[in-house]
Protein backbone atom coordinates (compact mmCIF):
# COMPACT_ATOMS: atom_id res chain seq x y z
CA UNK A 1 0.00 0.00 0.00
CA UNK A 2 1.53 3.30 -0.56
CA UNK A 3 0.44 6.47 1.61
CA UNK A 4 -0.49 9.88 -0.03
CA UNK A 5 2.97 11.73 -0.08
CA UNK A 6 0.84 14.88 1.28
CA UNK A 7 -0.62 12.85 4.07
CA UNK A 8 2.99 11.48 5.25
CA UNK A 9 3.90 14.65 5.49
CA UNK A 10 1.72 16.46 7.59
CA UNK A 11 1.73 13.08 10.14
CA UNK A 12 5.71 13.51 9.72
CA UNK A 13 5.12 17.03 10.95
CA UNK A 14 2.78 16.64 13.29
CA UNK A 15 4.72 13.47 15.29
CA UNK A 16 8.09 15.82 15.36
CA UNK A 17 5.77 18.56 16.66
CA UNK A 18 4.28 16.90 19.06
CA UNK A 19 7.72 15.35 20.44
CA UNK A 20 9.10 19.26 20.76
CA UNK A 21 6.25 19.81 22.80
CA UNK A 22 7.21 17.27 24.89
CA UNK A 23 10.68 18.11 25.03
CA UNK A 24 10.04 21.60 26.29
CA UNK A 25 6.97 21.19 28.76
CA UNK A 26 8.82 19.92 31.65
CA UNK A 27 11.01 23.36 31.01
CA UNK A 28 7.79 25.38 30.79
CA UNK A 29 6.67 23.84 34.07
CA UNK A 30 9.77 24.05 36.25
CA UNK A 31 9.78 27.94 34.92
CA UNK A 32 6.52 28.70 35.83
CA UNK A 33 6.46 27.04 39.11
CA UNK A 34 9.77 28.91 40.35
CA UNK A 35 8.00 31.87 39.05
CA UNK A 36 5.07 31.53 40.49
CA UNK A 37 6.06 30.40 44.07
CA UNK A 38 9.43 32.25 43.56
CA UNK A 39 8.00 36.27 42.72
CA UNK A 40 6.40 37.14 46.03
CA UNK A 41 9.21 36.47 47.79
CA UNK A 42 11.34 38.76 45.44
CA UNK A 43 11.48 42.38 46.99
CA UNK A 44 14.46 44.92 47.36
CA UNK A 45 15.07 44.22 50.75
CA UNK A 46 15.40 40.34 50.10
CA UNK A 47 17.76 41.47 47.34
CA UNK A 48 19.86 43.74 49.37
CA UNK A 49 19.75 42.33 53.20
CA UNK A 50 21.71 39.75 55.20
CA UNK A 51 19.54 36.58 56.45
CA UNK A 52 17.61 36.76 59.76
CA UNK A 53 16.26 34.63 62.14
CA UNK A 54 18.38 31.66 61.51
CA UNK A 55 18.04 32.19 58.14
CA UNK A 56 14.78 32.04 57.72
CA UNK A 57 14.15 35.32 56.81
CA UNK A 58 15.90 38.51 55.67
CA UNK A 59 17.79 38.71 52.41
CA UNK A 60 19.93 36.60 50.32
CA UNK A 61 22.44 39.82 49.66
CA UNK A 62 25.36 38.00 50.99
CA UNK A 63 24.91 34.86 48.72
CA UNK A 64 24.53 36.98 45.85
CA UNK A 65 27.75 38.84 46.23
CA UNK A 66 29.54 35.26 46.85
CA UNK A 67 28.20 33.98 43.98
CA UNK A 68 29.36 37.33 41.79
CA UNK A 69 32.87 36.84 43.23
CA UNK A 70 33.21 33.60 42.34
CA UNK A 71 32.64 33.76 39.27
CA UNK A 72 34.52 37.00 38.55
CA UNK A 73 37.46 35.12 40.17
CA UNK A 74 37.21 32.08 37.93
CA UNK A 75 36.94 34.12 34.70
CA UNK A 76 40.37 35.49 35.68
CA UNK A 77 41.66 32.17 36.11
CA UNK A 78 40.29 30.24 33.12
CA UNK A 79 39.81 32.94 30.40
CA UNK A 80 43.88 33.36 29.79
CA UNK A 81 44.54 29.74 30.68
CA UNK A 82 41.87 28.21 28.55
CA UNK A 83 42.12 30.36 25.55
CA UNK A 84 46.05 30.22 25.45
CA UNK A 85 45.94 26.48 25.78
CA UNK A 86 43.53 26.43 22.92
CA UNK A 87 45.25 28.68 20.82
CA UNK A 88 48.62 26.40 21.45
CA UNK A 89 47.16 23.37 20.57
CA UNK A 90 45.70 24.84 17.62
CA UNK A 91 48.38 26.88 16.49
CA UNK A 92 51.29 25.41 17.50
CA UNK A 93 51.10 21.57 18.88
CA UNK A 94 52.46 19.25 16.13
CA UNK A 95 50.42 16.00 15.88
CA UNK A 96 53.05 13.81 18.34
CA UNK A 97 51.83 11.56 21.02
CA UNK A 98 51.63 14.37 24.07
CA UNK A 99 49.07 16.56 22.19
CA UNK A 100 47.08 13.37 21.56
CA UNK A 101 47.17 12.58 25.10
CA UNK A 102 46.38 15.81 25.95
CA UNK A 103 43.76 16.15 23.62
CA UNK A 104 42.13 13.04 24.72
CA UNK A 105 42.65 13.87 28.41
CA UNK A 106 40.12 17.43 27.37
CA UNK A 107 37.96 15.35 25.92
CA UNK A 108 37.54 12.69 29.05
CA UNK A 109 37.99 15.81 31.99
CA UNK A 110 34.74 17.13 30.42
CA UNK A 111 32.83 14.03 31.39
CA UNK A 112 34.15 13.67 34.72
CA UNK A 113 30.71 14.30 37.03
CA UNK A 114 31.07 17.39 39.25
CA UNK A 115 31.29 16.38 42.71
CA UNK A 116 34.22 14.12 42.07
CA UNK A 117 36.09 17.61 41.28
CA UNK A 118 34.60 19.11 44.36
CA UNK A 119 36.31 16.41 46.19
CA UNK A 120 39.75 17.13 44.24
CA UNK A 121 39.26 20.38 44.58
CA UNK A 122 38.99 19.76 48.71
CA UNK A 123 41.71 17.50 48.81
CA UNK A 124 44.36 20.00 46.48
CA UNK A 125 43.04 23.35 47.30
CA UNK A 126 41.64 23.48 50.79
CA UNK A 127 43.79 21.15 52.38
CA UNK A 128 47.56 20.46 50.39
CA UNK A 129 47.60 23.91 49.13
CA UNK A 130 46.06 25.09 52.54
CA UNK A 131 43.84 27.62 50.54
CA UNK A 132 41.23 27.00 53.25
CA UNK A 133 37.44 26.96 52.61
CA UNK A 134 37.31 29.98 50.08
CA UNK A 135 36.84 32.05 47.22
CA UNK A 136 39.74 30.83 45.28
CA UNK A 137 39.78 27.27 46.39
CA UNK A 138 36.17 27.31 44.91
CA UNK A 139 37.30 29.19 42.36
CA UNK A 140 40.05 27.17 40.98
CA UNK A 141 37.86 24.00 41.50
CA UNK A 142 35.21 25.57 39.23
CA UNK A 143 37.76 26.38 36.47
CA UNK A 144 39.19 23.07 36.14
CA UNK A 145 36.09 21.64 35.69
CA UNK A 146 35.33 24.24 33.23
CA UNK A 147 38.86 24.57 31.42
CA UNK A 148 38.14 21.35 28.94
CA UNK A 149 35.65 23.35 27.63
CA UNK A 150 36.15 26.64 27.26
CA UNK A 151 39.76 25.23 25.51
CA UNK A 152 37.26 23.31 23.39
CA UNK A 153 34.92 25.85 22.46
CA UNK A 154 38.36 28.33 21.73
CA UNK A 155 39.57 25.76 19.22
CA UNK A 156 36.10 25.37 17.70
CA UNK A 157 36.13 29.07 17.25
CA UNK A 158 39.78 29.49 16.13
CA UNK A 159 39.07 26.77 13.43
CA UNK A 160 36.22 28.55 12.17
CA UNK A 161 38.37 31.35 10.96
CA UNK A 162 38.94 31.21 7.06
CA UNK A 163 42.13 29.71 6.35
CA UNK A 164 41.98 32.47 3.48
CA UNK A 165 42.35 34.81 6.02
CA UNK A 166 45.60 33.39 7.65
CA UNK A 167 46.98 33.03 4.26
CA UNK A 168 46.68 36.42 3.43
CA UNK A 169 48.17 37.54 5.80
CA UNK A 170 51.01 35.04 6.15
CA UNK A 171 52.00 36.11 2.16
CA UNK A 172 52.62 39.31 2.95
CA UNK A 173 55.25 38.06 5.54
CA UNK A 174 53.67 38.58 8.97
CA UNK A 175 54.77 36.34 11.08
CA UNK A 176 52.78 33.15 12.30
CA UNK A 177 52.36 34.61 15.75
CA UNK A 178 51.30 38.24 14.12
CA UNK A 179 49.06 36.51 12.01
CA UNK A 180 46.93 34.89 14.86
CA UNK A 181 47.26 38.00 17.46
CA UNK A 182 45.80 40.36 14.50
CA UNK A 183 44.27 38.05 12.37
CA UNK A 184 42.45 34.89 14.00
CA UNK A 185 42.07 36.06 17.27
CA UNK A 186 39.88 39.32 16.11
CA UNK A 187 37.54 37.14 13.76
CA UNK A 188 37.32 34.38 16.41
CA UNK A 189 36.38 36.76 19.61
CA UNK A 190 32.73 36.28 18.80
CA UNK A 191 32.94 32.33 19.17
CA UNK A 192 35.23 32.69 21.82
CA UNK A 193 32.95 35.32 23.65
CA UNK A 194 30.02 33.18 23.24
CA UNK A 195 31.42 30.20 24.71
CA UNK A 196 33.32 31.75 27.78
CA UNK A 197 29.66 33.33 28.59
CA UNK A 198 28.07 29.67 28.32
CA UNK A 199 30.47 27.96 30.50
CA UNK A 200 30.24 30.93 33.23
CA UNK A 201 26.54 30.56 33.35
CA UNK A 202 27.58 26.54 33.47
CA UNK A 203 29.30 27.42 36.59
CA UNK A 204 27.34 30.13 38.27
CA UNK A 205 24.60 27.08 38.44
CA UNK A 206 27.12 24.61 39.88
CA UNK A 207 26.91 23.83 43.56
CA UNK A 208 28.80 20.23 43.56
CA UNK A 209 32.56 21.84 43.08
CA UNK A 210 31.94 24.45 45.86
CA UNK A 211 29.92 22.61 48.30
CA UNK A 212 33.48 21.63 50.12
CA UNK A 213 35.82 24.55 48.88
CA UNK A 214 34.19 27.86 48.80
CA UNK A 215 30.77 27.74 50.50
CA UNK A 216 29.53 28.01 54.09
CA UNK A 217 26.16 27.75 55.52
CA UNK A 218 26.14 31.63 56.77
CA UNK A 219 28.65 34.39 57.24
CA UNK A 220 27.81 37.03 58.84
CA UNK A 221 29.86 40.09 56.59
CA UNK A 222 30.52 40.17 52.93
CA UNK A 223 33.47 38.18 51.92
CA UNK A 224 37.24 40.75 52.42
CA UNK A 225 39.38 38.89 50.34
CA UNK A 226 39.81 35.81 48.20
CA UNK A 227 40.45 33.78 50.99
CA UNK A 228 36.95 34.14 52.78
CA UNK A 229 34.67 31.53 52.93
CA UNK A 230 31.54 32.68 51.01
CA UNK A 231 27.61 31.96 50.80
CA UNK A 232 26.88 31.02 47.28
CA UNK A 233 23.32 30.63 45.91
CA UNK A 234 23.04 27.39 44.39
CA UNK A 235 24.55 26.30 47.80
CA UNK A 236 22.31 28.97 49.84
CA UNK A 237 19.27 27.08 47.66
CA UNK A 238 20.64 23.27 48.94
CA UNK A 239 20.87 24.40 52.11
CA UNK A 240 17.24 25.75 52.99
CA UNK A 241 15.43 23.50 50.85
CA UNK A 242 16.77 20.38 52.86
CA UNK A 243 18.30 21.52 55.90
CA UNK A 244 16.72 24.26 57.37
CA UNK A 245 13.41 23.16 59.50
CA UNK A 246 10.37 25.21 59.04
CA UNK A 247 12.32 27.41 56.22
CA UNK A 248 9.44 29.08 54.62
CA UNK A 249 9.27 27.67 51.55
CA UNK A 250 8.37 31.39 49.61
CA UNK A 251 11.81 32.24 50.52
CA UNK A 252 13.63 29.23 48.93
CA UNK A 253 11.62 29.70 45.85
CA UNK A 254 12.54 33.30 45.71
CA UNK A 255 16.08 31.77 45.95
CA UNK A 256 15.65 29.33 43.15
CA UNK A 257 14.14 32.43 40.84
CA UNK A 258 16.82 34.87 41.49
CA UNK A 259 19.32 31.73 40.19
CA UNK A 260 17.68 30.84 37.56
CA UNK A 261 17.44 34.73 36.63
CA UNK A 262 21.14 35.11 36.66
CA UNK A 263 21.95 31.82 34.87
CA UNK A 264 19.41 33.27 32.12
CA UNK A 265 20.34 36.55 32.06
CA UNK A 266 24.14 35.24 31.29
CA UNK A 267 22.95 32.82 29.12
CA UNK A 268 20.90 35.56 26.60
CA UNK A 269 23.56 37.90 26.93
CA UNK A 270 25.82 35.32 24.99
CA UNK A 271 22.96 34.56 22.35
CA UNK A 272 22.81 38.51 21.64
CA UNK A 273 26.57 38.35 21.06
CA UNK A 274 26.04 35.74 18.84
CA UNK A 275 23.10 37.00 16.95
CA UNK A 276 25.16 40.49 16.67
CA UNK A 277 27.97 39.17 15.17
CA UNK A 278 26.23 36.88 12.75
CA UNK A 279 24.36 40.08 11.32
CA UNK A 280 27.71 41.64 11.04
CA UNK A 281 29.88 39.05 10.44
CA UNK A 282 30.55 39.07 6.23
CA UNK A 283 32.46 36.16 5.58
CA UNK B 1 68.26 38.57 -15.82
CA UNK B 2 66.53 35.83 -14.06
CA UNK B 3 64.91 36.14 -10.75
CA UNK B 4 63.67 33.20 -10.31
CA UNK B 5 65.19 29.97 -10.61
CA UNK B 6 63.40 26.39 -9.84
CA UNK B 7 65.98 23.44 -10.06
CA UNK B 8 65.05 20.15 -9.28
CA UNK B 9 62.39 20.81 -7.68
CA UNK B 10 60.10 17.87 -6.51
CA UNK B 11 57.47 18.56 -3.41
CA UNK B 12 55.06 15.26 -1.84
CA UNK B 13 52.21 15.90 0.24
CA UNK B 14 52.90 12.67 2.66
CA UNK B 15 53.79 10.13 0.01
CA UNK B 16 52.06 11.71 -2.76
CA UNK B 17 54.44 13.04 -5.24
CA UNK B 18 52.28 16.67 -6.54
CA UNK B 19 55.92 17.90 -8.16
CA UNK B 20 58.10 15.97 -9.93
CA UNK B 21 61.83 17.57 -10.43
CA UNK B 22 60.77 20.81 -11.99
CA UNK B 23 63.24 22.91 -13.57
CA UNK B 24 62.49 26.22 -14.56
CA UNK B 25 64.07 29.50 -15.36
CA UNK B 26 61.40 32.87 -15.10
CA UNK B 27 62.65 36.08 -16.31
CA UNK B 28 62.45 39.64 -14.47
CA UNK B 29 59.37 42.00 -15.40
CA UNK B 30 57.78 39.56 -17.35
CA UNK B 31 54.07 37.63 -17.31
CA UNK B 32 54.72 34.01 -17.06
CA UNK B 33 51.75 31.88 -17.10
CA UNK B 34 51.13 28.34 -16.20
CA UNK B 35 48.87 26.55 -17.35
CA UNK B 36 47.94 22.57 -17.29
CA UNK B 37 44.38 20.73 -16.81
CA UNK B 38 42.98 20.68 -12.92
CA UNK B 39 44.97 19.23 -10.20
CA UNK B 40 48.58 18.77 -12.07
CA UNK B 41 49.77 21.31 -9.60
CA UNK B 42 49.99 24.57 -10.76
CA UNK B 43 48.98 26.26 -7.20
CA UNK B 44 51.32 23.85 -5.60
CA UNK B 45 54.59 24.81 -7.71
CA UNK B 46 53.19 28.75 -7.33
CA UNK B 47 52.22 28.20 -3.15
CA UNK B 48 55.53 26.82 -3.27
CA UNK B 49 57.48 30.11 -4.68
CA UNK B 50 56.99 31.74 -1.27
CA UNK B 51 56.70 28.91 1.14
CA UNK B 52 53.25 29.54 2.00
CA UNK B 53 52.66 25.54 1.57
CA UNK B 54 54.68 25.20 4.67
CA UNK B 55 51.48 26.05 6.54
CA UNK B 56 49.70 22.77 5.08
CA UNK B 57 50.60 19.42 6.82
CA UNK B 58 52.89 16.76 5.04
CA UNK B 59 54.05 18.70 2.80
CA UNK B 60 57.87 17.85 2.07
CA UNK B 61 60.23 19.12 -0.85
CA UNK B 62 63.39 18.22 -2.27
CA UNK B 63 65.59 20.62 -4.89
CA UNK B 64 66.00 24.35 -4.21
CA UNK B 65 63.94 27.53 -5.65
CA UNK B 66 66.28 30.17 -5.79
CA UNK B 67 64.67 34.00 -5.71
CA UNK B 68 67.32 36.53 -6.30
CA UNK B 69 70.13 34.22 -5.93
CA UNK B 70 68.82 32.70 -2.65
CA UNK B 71 67.80 29.54 -2.07
CA UNK B 72 64.89 29.89 -0.38
CA UNK B 73 64.60 26.37 0.77
CA UNK B 74 67.84 27.19 2.94
CA UNK B 75 66.96 26.47 6.65
CA UNK B 76 68.71 29.59 7.61
CA UNK B 77 65.99 31.51 5.46
CA UNK B 78 63.96 34.09 6.65
CA UNK B 79 60.13 33.15 5.41
CA UNK B 80 58.82 36.18 6.28
CA UNK B 81 61.31 38.53 4.20
CA UNK B 82 60.86 35.66 1.60
CA UNK B 83 56.89 36.49 1.70
CA UNK B 84 57.63 40.36 1.62
CA UNK B 85 59.69 39.90 -1.67
CA UNK B 86 57.31 37.28 -3.12
CA UNK B 87 53.28 38.63 -2.94
CA UNK B 88 50.90 36.22 -3.50
CA UNK B 89 46.61 37.14 -4.85
CA UNK B 90 45.02 34.14 -4.39
CA UNK B 91 41.70 32.70 -6.43
CA UNK B 92 38.82 34.23 -4.40
CA UNK B 93 39.26 37.87 -3.17
CA UNK B 94 40.40 37.43 0.47
CA UNK B 95 40.47 41.02 2.17
CA UNK B 96 40.55 40.78 5.68
CA UNK B 97 36.96 41.79 7.56
CA UNK B 98 38.74 45.24 8.19
CA UNK B 99 38.15 48.75 6.53
CA UNK B 100 39.73 49.17 3.21
CA UNK B 101 42.52 51.30 4.46
CA UNK B 102 43.81 48.94 7.37
CA UNK B 103 43.65 45.71 4.66
CA UNK B 104 46.13 47.67 2.15
CA UNK B 105 48.50 49.20 5.41
CA UNK B 106 48.05 45.85 7.27
CA UNK B 107 51.41 44.18 6.09
CA UNK B 108 53.06 48.18 6.38
CA UNK B 109 51.60 48.79 9.57
CA UNK B 110 53.08 45.59 11.26
CA UNK B 111 56.46 45.35 9.56
CA UNK B 112 56.80 49.14 9.15
CA UNK B 113 60.92 49.25 9.40
CA UNK B 114 61.73 51.96 7.41
CA UNK B 115 59.31 54.03 8.85
CA UNK B 116 57.42 54.67 5.46
CA UNK B 117 54.55 57.12 5.14
CA UNK B 118 51.58 54.46 5.52
CA UNK B 119 48.98 56.73 4.50
CA UNK B 120 50.79 57.94 0.72
CA UNK B 121 51.75 54.53 0.55
CA UNK B 122 48.17 53.44 0.79
CA UNK B 123 47.38 55.95 -1.77
CA UNK B 124 49.63 55.05 -4.17
CA UNK B 125 49.05 51.52 -4.01
CA UNK B 126 45.28 52.06 -4.57
CA UNK B 127 46.11 54.27 -7.80
CA UNK B 128 48.36 51.37 -9.21
CA UNK B 129 45.80 49.34 -8.76
CA UNK B 130 43.08 52.12 -10.32
CA UNK B 131 40.73 51.77 -7.26
CA UNK B 132 41.86 55.23 -5.75
CA UNK B 133 39.16 57.07 -7.57
CA UNK B 134 36.69 54.32 -6.44
CA UNK B 135 37.57 54.10 -2.79
CA UNK B 136 38.74 57.61 -1.70
CA UNK B 137 36.29 58.72 0.21
CA UNK B 138 35.27 55.43 1.78
CA UNK B 139 38.61 54.36 3.18
CA UNK B 140 36.83 53.78 6.26
CA UNK B 141 34.16 51.32 5.06
CA UNK B 142 34.51 47.39 5.81
CA UNK B 143 36.45 45.91 2.50
CA UNK B 144 34.02 43.39 2.31
CA UNK B 145 31.46 45.58 1.31
CA UNK B 146 33.07 45.95 -2.21
CA UNK B 147 31.86 44.47 -5.58
CA UNK B 148 34.14 41.20 -6.05
CA UNK B 149 36.43 42.91 -8.87
CA UNK B 150 36.64 45.99 -6.51
CA UNK B 151 38.36 43.57 -4.04
CA UNK B 152 40.71 41.33 -6.11
CA UNK B 153 41.69 45.16 -6.76
CA UNK B 154 42.13 45.57 -3.04
CA UNK B 155 43.86 41.95 -2.80
CA UNK B 156 46.93 43.39 -5.69
CA UNK B 157 47.37 46.64 -3.71
CA UNK B 158 47.80 44.82 -0.71
CA UNK B 159 50.37 43.06 -2.16
CA UNK B 160 52.20 45.39 -3.74
CA UNK B 161 52.28 48.13 -1.00
CA UNK B 162 54.78 45.46 0.46
CA UNK B 163 57.29 46.15 -3.08
CA UNK B 164 57.57 43.05 -3.79
CA UNK B 165 59.80 41.69 -6.51
CA UNK B 166 57.72 38.82 -7.62
CA UNK B 167 54.23 38.49 -7.37
CA UNK B 168 52.11 35.51 -7.61
CA UNK B 169 48.61 35.25 -8.96
CA UNK B 170 46.82 31.98 -8.29
CA UNK B 171 43.89 32.17 -11.08
CA UNK B 172 43.37 35.66 -9.91
CA UNK B 173 40.16 36.38 -12.07
CA UNK B 174 38.10 32.40 -11.75
CA UNK B 175 35.33 33.92 -9.71
CA UNK B 176 35.06 37.20 -11.99
CA UNK B 177 32.63 37.93 -14.55
CA UNK B 178 34.04 38.27 -18.49
CA UNK B 179 34.31 42.41 -17.59
CA UNK B 180 35.89 42.24 -14.66
CA UNK B 181 38.36 39.30 -15.90
CA UNK B 182 39.51 42.01 -18.82
CA UNK B 183 39.93 45.02 -16.34
CA UNK B 184 42.26 42.38 -14.27
CA UNK B 185 44.09 41.08 -17.02
CA UNK B 186 44.50 45.06 -18.26
CA UNK B 187 45.79 45.75 -14.88
CA UNK B 188 48.28 42.76 -14.64
CA UNK B 189 49.69 44.00 -17.73
CA UNK B 190 50.23 47.26 -16.34
CA UNK B 191 52.26 45.55 -13.03
CA UNK B 192 55.25 43.76 -15.49
CA UNK B 193 56.65 47.48 -15.60
CA UNK B 194 57.90 46.61 -12.07
CA UNK B 195 57.53 42.93 -10.25
CA UNK B 196 57.85 40.05 -12.29
CA UNK B 197 54.15 38.27 -12.44
CA UNK B 198 53.78 34.50 -12.76
CA UNK B 199 50.19 33.40 -13.77
CA UNK B 200 48.16 30.37 -12.90
CA UNK B 201 45.64 30.13 -15.20
CA UNK B 202 42.70 27.79 -16.67
CA UNK B 203 41.74 30.19 -19.02
CA UNK B 204 44.09 29.49 -21.92
CA UNK B 205 43.05 32.49 -24.06
CA UNK B 206 43.78 34.56 -20.86
CA UNK B 207 47.61 33.22 -21.13
CA UNK B 208 47.66 33.81 -24.77
CA UNK B 209 46.54 37.32 -23.94
CA UNK B 210 48.96 38.32 -21.93
CA UNK B 211 51.87 36.47 -20.83
CA UNK B 212 55.25 36.55 -22.48
CA UNK B 213 56.05 33.04 -21.63
CA UNK B 214 53.71 30.34 -20.86
CA UNK B 215 54.66 26.54 -18.77
CA UNK B 216 52.41 23.84 -19.32
CA UNK B 217 52.01 21.25 -16.90
CA UNK B 218 51.04 17.25 -16.53
CA UNK B 219 50.46 15.07 -13.67
CA UNK B 220 53.07 17.09 -11.67
CA UNK B 221 55.71 17.56 -14.48
CA UNK B 222 56.47 20.36 -16.25
CA UNK B 223 56.10 19.33 -20.10
CA UNK B 224 56.89 22.33 -21.70
CA UNK B 225 58.33 26.17 -21.22
CA UNK B 226 58.56 28.40 -23.58
CA UNK B 227 57.88 31.70 -25.51
CA UNK B 228 53.91 31.80 -25.18
CA UNK B 229 53.11 32.47 -28.79
CA UNK B 230 55.17 29.01 -29.66
CA UNK B 231 53.51 27.21 -27.62
CA UNK B 232 50.21 28.04 -28.70
CA UNK B 233 50.77 27.71 -32.34
CA UNK B 234 53.72 25.55 -32.71
CA UNK B 235 54.15 23.16 -29.50
CA UNK B 236 56.98 21.00 -29.37
CA UNK B 237 55.53 18.45 -27.46
CA UNK B 238 52.57 16.44 -28.27
CA UNK B 239 51.13 16.90 -24.44
CA UNK B 240 50.96 20.35 -24.97
CA UNK B 241 49.18 20.33 -28.03
CA UNK B 242 46.65 17.83 -27.19
CA UNK B 243 45.91 20.44 -24.19
CA UNK B 244 45.67 23.85 -25.95
CA UNK B 245 43.66 22.07 -28.95
CA UNK B 246 41.02 20.72 -26.61
CA UNK B 247 41.30 17.44 -26.73
CA UNK B 248 41.81 16.82 -22.94
CA UNK B 249 41.73 19.01 -19.91
N1 LIG C 1 46.82 19.78 0.94
C1 LIG C 1 46.94 18.74 0.10
N2 LIG C 1 47.08 17.49 0.58
C2 LIG C 1 47.19 16.45 -0.27
N3 LIG C 1 47.16 16.55 -1.61
C3 LIG C 1 47.01 17.76 -2.15
C4 LIG C 1 46.88 18.93 -1.33
N4 LIG C 1 46.75 20.00 -2.14
C5 LIG C 1 46.78 19.52 -3.39
N5 LIG C 1 46.94 18.18 -3.41
C6 LIG C 1 47.06 17.34 -4.62
O1 LIG C 1 48.14 17.78 -5.37
C7 LIG C 1 47.82 17.78 -6.74
C8 LIG C 1 48.08 19.14 -7.31
O2 LIG C 1 47.16 20.06 -6.74
P1 LIG C 1 47.14 21.58 -7.16
O3 LIG C 1 46.14 22.25 -6.30
O4 LIG C 1 48.50 22.12 -7.16
O5 LIG C 1 46.60 21.50 -8.63
P2 LIG C 1 46.20 22.67 -9.62
O6 LIG C 1 46.95 22.42 -10.87
O7 LIG C 1 46.35 23.98 -9.00
O8 LIG C 1 44.68 22.35 -9.89
P3 LIG C 1 43.48 23.38 -10.12
O9 LIG C 1 43.59 23.80 -11.53
O10 LIG C 1 42.27 22.55 -9.88
O11 LIG C 1 43.63 24.50 -9.17
C9 LIG C 1 46.38 17.34 -6.86
O12 LIG C 1 46.37 15.98 -7.25
C10 LIG C 1 45.83 17.51 -5.47
O13 LIG C 1 44.90 16.49 -5.23
MG1 LIG D 1 44.98 25.54 -8.34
Amino acid sequence: MKLNPKLTQKISYFILFLVTVFAIIPVIIIISVIVKNGLPAITLEFLTSFPKNGIRGGGIFPAIIGTFAIIICSIVIICPIGILAAIYLNEYAGNNLLTKIIKLAIINLANIPSVVYGLFGFSIFVVFLRLGVSIISGALTLSIMELPVIITTTQNALNSVPSSFREASLSLGVSHWQTIRYVVLPSAVPGILTGTILSIARISGETAPILFTAAVFYVPHLPHSIFDQVMILPYHLYITSTNVPYMPQKLVFGIALVLLIMVLTISSISIIIRIYFRKHKKW
Amino acid sequence: MFNLIIKNFSLYYYNFCALKNINLKIKEKNITAMIGPSGCGKSTLLRSINRINDTIKGVFTKGNINVLGKNIYNTKIDVEALRRNVGMVFQRPNPFPLSIYENISFGLNINNKNSINIKMAVKESLKDVLLWDDVKNKLNRNALNLTLEQQQRLCIARAIIMKPNIILFDEPCSSLDPIATQRIEELILTLKKEYTVIIVTHNMQQAARISCDTAFMLQGKLIEFNKTEKIFTNPMEKETENYITGRFG
